[in-house]
């Protein structure tokens, strides 16, 4: 069985929390802090990207309540640029010094990776010595 | 009659070598369109639809038995080849209703010979529902129409302004070639099954009176 392929709610929160280096509770983004970022991350994408969200009729997007086992509807290709775009709602919140530039980075990656072939470079976890403040 | 699943995923897997970041879903999306566009403007789909032409009856409607919508009625021809002359009055998809331009004064068996396109519902997971025959004959126009359309998306990691209008024509060239064999029925060499329409000695439009032919007018 794949260790995280990306297909429920659960693996993408498991995924955010790798990213956010935020595993051992108590956490700093909660569970719903980060459920609301995966809703909001799903719901830029059907901006970008509506041919992601396609039904034979009417129309309605995904949303999640809980953590669990629940399917998220995207297809595999476009899996990763969610996981950056819930990444980067969850940082836009944070005050501390480097994540509102990891947030721009992590934000920009999932914007690319869905309207153009190559993501953007990620920025550092901490600040470069000597670099100046982007705050 | 429906597209096989080795050609679909063939198909599917084609354009998506092609078109990175793209989805299944906006794929099949355009791959409606795509076919639709093919089989109306080659009139590569055919259809032999029976009719019982009923006496001073000249409305009539017929309905597909082998998938699709109706696009345009080729003519109506009975078992000794007298063509009835007719026209389209009504397109309610997927049956059409034609008008017989003259009353028949007894019962006549003939068939209508009908072109058609794709019609929605689709198949399983949105699949246009297409004669099997499509893809296997015509795989690598309806392949660049598909590739060409999502490359004119805009802002879309498969978007190429450049190849996109490439493949459009090549599937334009495509739809060209078929018409033009579906024409000649797929015969090596053969001509148009019928005579350039100012040599014709029968037509659609008038000409024939077929309640009482006279021998000057036949022409069959």
């Amino acid at each position: 069985m794949a260790l995280n392929n990306l297909d429920s709610v659960e693996s993408y929160i498991l995924d955010a929390r790798t990213i956010l280096l935020d595993k051992t509770p108590p956490y700093r983004y909660s569970d719903d802090s980060l459920l609301v970022a995966l809703n909001t991350a799903l719901l830029e994408a059907r901006r970008l990207r509506p041919d992601m969200f396609v039904y034979k009729f009417g129309d309605r997007m995904p949303s999640y309540a809980t953590v669990s086992g629940e399917h998220v509807p995207v297809e595999f290709q476009l899996r990763l640029p969610v996981v950056y775009g819930l990444v980067a709602h969850a940082m836009l919140r944070d005050e501390e010094d480097v994540p509102v530039q990891r947030a721009n980075a992590f934000l920009a990656k999932f914007q690319n990776m869905l309207t153009s072939v190559l993501a953007t470079p990620t920025a550092p976890t901490r600040p470069t010595p000597n670099a100046p403040s982007t705050q | 009659m429906a597209i096989q699943k080795q050609d679909l995923d063939r198909l599917m897997n084609e354009c998506e070598v092609q078109l990175p970041g793209a989805t299944r879903a906006g794929i099949r999306g355009v791959m409606f369109n795509v076919m639709d566009e093919f089989l109306t403007d080659s009139n590569t789909w055919m259809e032999m639809i029976p009719i019982s032409i009923g006496p001073n009856t000249q409305q009539y409607t017929i309905t597909p038995a082998q998938g699709g919508q109706i696009k345009r009625l080729s003519q109506v021809i009975d078992m000794n080849g007298v063509v009835y002359p007719g026209l389209i009055i009504d397109l309610q998809p997927p049956s059409a209703t034609f008008w017989l331009t003259w009353p028949q004064n007894q019962p006549v068996a003939a068939n209508a010979q009908v072109f058609k396109s794709i019609v929605l519902p689709n198949q399983h997971e949105h699949v246009p529902d297409a004669p099997s025959w499509l893809v296997p004959q015509y795989e690598r126009f309806i392949e660049a129409g598909i590739v060409g359309r999502m490359q004119m998306h805009k802002a879309k990691s498969y978007s190429d302004p450049v190849n996109g209008p490439i493949n459009v024509k090549r599937l334009r060239d495509g739809i060209a070639m078929a018409r033009t064999q579906a024409l000649r029925a797929y015969l090596y060499g053969g001509q148009a099954w019928r005579f350039p329409r100012n040599f014709r000695t029968n037509s659609q439009r008038g000409g024939v009176s077929t309640p009482f032919p006279t021998p000057s007018t036949w022409g069959v």
